[in-house]
């Protein structure tokens, strides 16, 4: 029976292997990665599901729906193995970017959708009736309210895909639950390797958290403040 | 409106947020700590009744077998499990009963190579018969019968591949399956090629056909099942180890598995004696070890087409 007792010693003697940091290093580039992805897809579904189009609409309640309402794993496996079974073969990275950015977009864009939707709709009608342009007023108004109300649920769907980014282990990609399953198999250790893992991504999620207070903070204090914000002020006066 | 309740302002939101990262730290750092503590306290306490008199006693035994590795242990096509380890155990299970009309009745169960050695410590499983060498580390986790079949580890590619040797493949990206001994090996003969592990060998085996690597690593005996099946695929001539197989038993402090392991092996032995584990390996290796079965059938060289 495996001493299941993690120390400290442990964790970091285990977390500073070169395979481990590799690992760790394509856990943190692929939630990167697809956070980004994730919010540009985001933002364009957000902004089509306000269109005036009503086909853009339809096309962007479609992929909310379907992406969110069907198990990552399963997305996964479909560019995986799905897409090599009709002879395209993507590489595991891209097709973990792939999932991880259209699954964690689809939630992105209700969020968005909602924050954009917060700030009243006259603050829009004052902005084009001071002359900008319809792209400036959202740029300069509306964007910069809506961020604070999108923050916290931003965060907690970065922590998500922080979480959700375990699964591309499946398809063969080394990021830390990878590592971490190897070596609970190699040493027969599961608890030890496990719980390290939890620890890990643990880690991971409360910086994210805390990144996010940061910036919170800072915009409270105007310490950090839109760029767009000032120029309208600069409007204004 | 002029009252808003002081909850609701910015500032108190905000203390309230960090102090909650702060206290979910804390609360996470004692949860981890029980979990450790709890499995620390679990496990052990084996049965301290012996294993050979309660295989006996109720009549059956469960074993661990592959269920994807064929000749070895597979799922046939009319959904039985078959192979050289299954016929193996069966005939062990004939050997160690109490009353040789009655044979002990056998159970198999799905083991992989990353699950055999958690599944027999986890005490659901009497024996381990999966393709799996006898190392030392696994020696220090489980108890081994003696050897039984030797394999030994190989490399295949795709026949189209231009590799004839394994120092071709020293850029290439070797696949293999994790908690095997071949992993280790090929790192070592191999140090600048790329690797990618697999749970199983048959995944392992789709993603080589799917051209997602260069070459496939394992023991030969496996890799002969795949070939057979395809004949699109070829073995390299170089073999990177020896691999002594054994049948896993569970380790017990107090010693209640070791008669289990003595019987075994004095059944190892007989059926070494009197040509049984040599007739095993003739039906279930014979077929592969004429190698022809998977070579291109001879160009059509009818003499009546050519001008």
């Amino acid at each position: 029976m495996e001493h299941a007792l993690v120390t400290a010693a442990d964790f970091f003697r285990t977390v500073v292997r070169e395979d481990f940091l590799a690992a760790i290093g394509m856990t943190v580039f692929l939630s990167l990665v697809s956070g980004f992805f994730a919010i540009l897809a985001g933002f364009l579904s957000a902004f089509m599901g306000m269109s005036a189009i009503r086909p853009l609409r339809w096309l962007s309640s479609v992929y909310i729906e379907l992406f969110r309402n069907t198990p990552l794993l399963i997305q996964l496996y479909i560019y995986y193995k799905g897409l090599q079974s009709i002879g395209i073969i993507l590489d595991p990275v891209i097709c973990g970017i792939l999932g991880l950015s259209l699954y964690t977009g689809a939630y992105l864009s209700e969020v968005f959708r909602s924050g954009l939707l917060s700030v009243p709709a006259n603050q829009l009608d004052a902005g084009l009736a001071m002359g900008l342009s319809r792209f400036e007023a959202y740029g300069l108004i509306l964007i910069p309210q809506a961020f604070r109300v999108i923050l916290p649920p931003l965060c907690n769907q970065m922590i998500n895909l922080t979480k959700n980014s375990s699964l591309v282990a499946f398809i063969t990609v080394e990021d830390i639950f990878y590592m971490v399953y190897k070596g609970a198999v190699d040493e027969f250790q599961p608890m030890k390797y496990f719980v390290i893992g939890a620890m890990l991504y643990v880690t991971l999620t409360l910086t994210i958290a805390a990144v996010t207070q940061l910036l919170d903070w800072l915009i409270d204090r105007r310490i950090l403040r839109f760029p767009a914000i000032a120029s309208v002020q600069e409007v204004a006066a | 409106m002029g009252h808003i309740p002081r909850i609701f302002t910015v500032k108190s939101r905000q203390e309230s947020t960090v102090k909650r990262i702060g206290s979910s730290a804390l609360i996470l750092a004692i949860m981890l700590a029980a979990v450790a503590m709890l499995a620390a306290c679990g496990g052990g306490a084996g049965p301290a009744v012996d294993q050979l008199s309660s295989v006996r006693q109720r009549g059956k035994m469960v074993a661990g077998v592959k269920f994807d590795s064929k000749p070895f242990g597979y799922l046939d096509t009319d959904g039985e499990v078959k192979g050289y380890d299954i016929d193996l155990i069966r005939e062990l299970a004939r050997r160690i009963s109490a009353n040789p009309d009655k044979p002990v009745d056998v159970e198999f169960q799905q083991v992989l190579s990353s699950t055999r050695i958690i599944g027999l410590n986890l005490g659901k499983l009497d024996l381990v018969a999966a393709t799996m060498t006898i190392t030392p580390e696994r020696e220090e986790m489980i108890d081994f019968t003696d050897p039984y079949y030797i394999a030994h580890q190989a490399v295949i590619v795709p026949e189209k591949s231009s590799a004839r040797l394994l120092d071709d493949l020293s850029d290439g990206t070797i696949l293999y399956v994790i908690g095997t001994t071949s992993e280790k090996n090929i790192r070592k003969r191999l140090p600048k090629a790329r690797f990618k592990g697999f749970k199983s060998s048959v995944e392992a085996f789709s993603a080589l056909k799917a051209g997602r690597g260069s070459a496939m690593t394992s023991d030969d005996t496996i890799l002969y099942g795949f070939i057979g099946d395809t004949c699109t695929f070829r073995m390299l001539p170089e073999r990177l180890s020896d691999e002594p197989y054994g049948m896993g038993i569970r380790q017990t402090d107090d010693r209640s598995t070791e008669s289990f392991r003595k019987a075994i092996n004095k059944a190892l032995e007989d059926m070494r004696g009197d040509g049984t584990l040599k007739a095993l390996e003739e039906k279930w290796m014979g077929p592969y070890r004429d190698l022809s079965i998977c070579e291109e059938p001879p160009a059509a060289d009818e003499p009546g087409d050519s001008p």
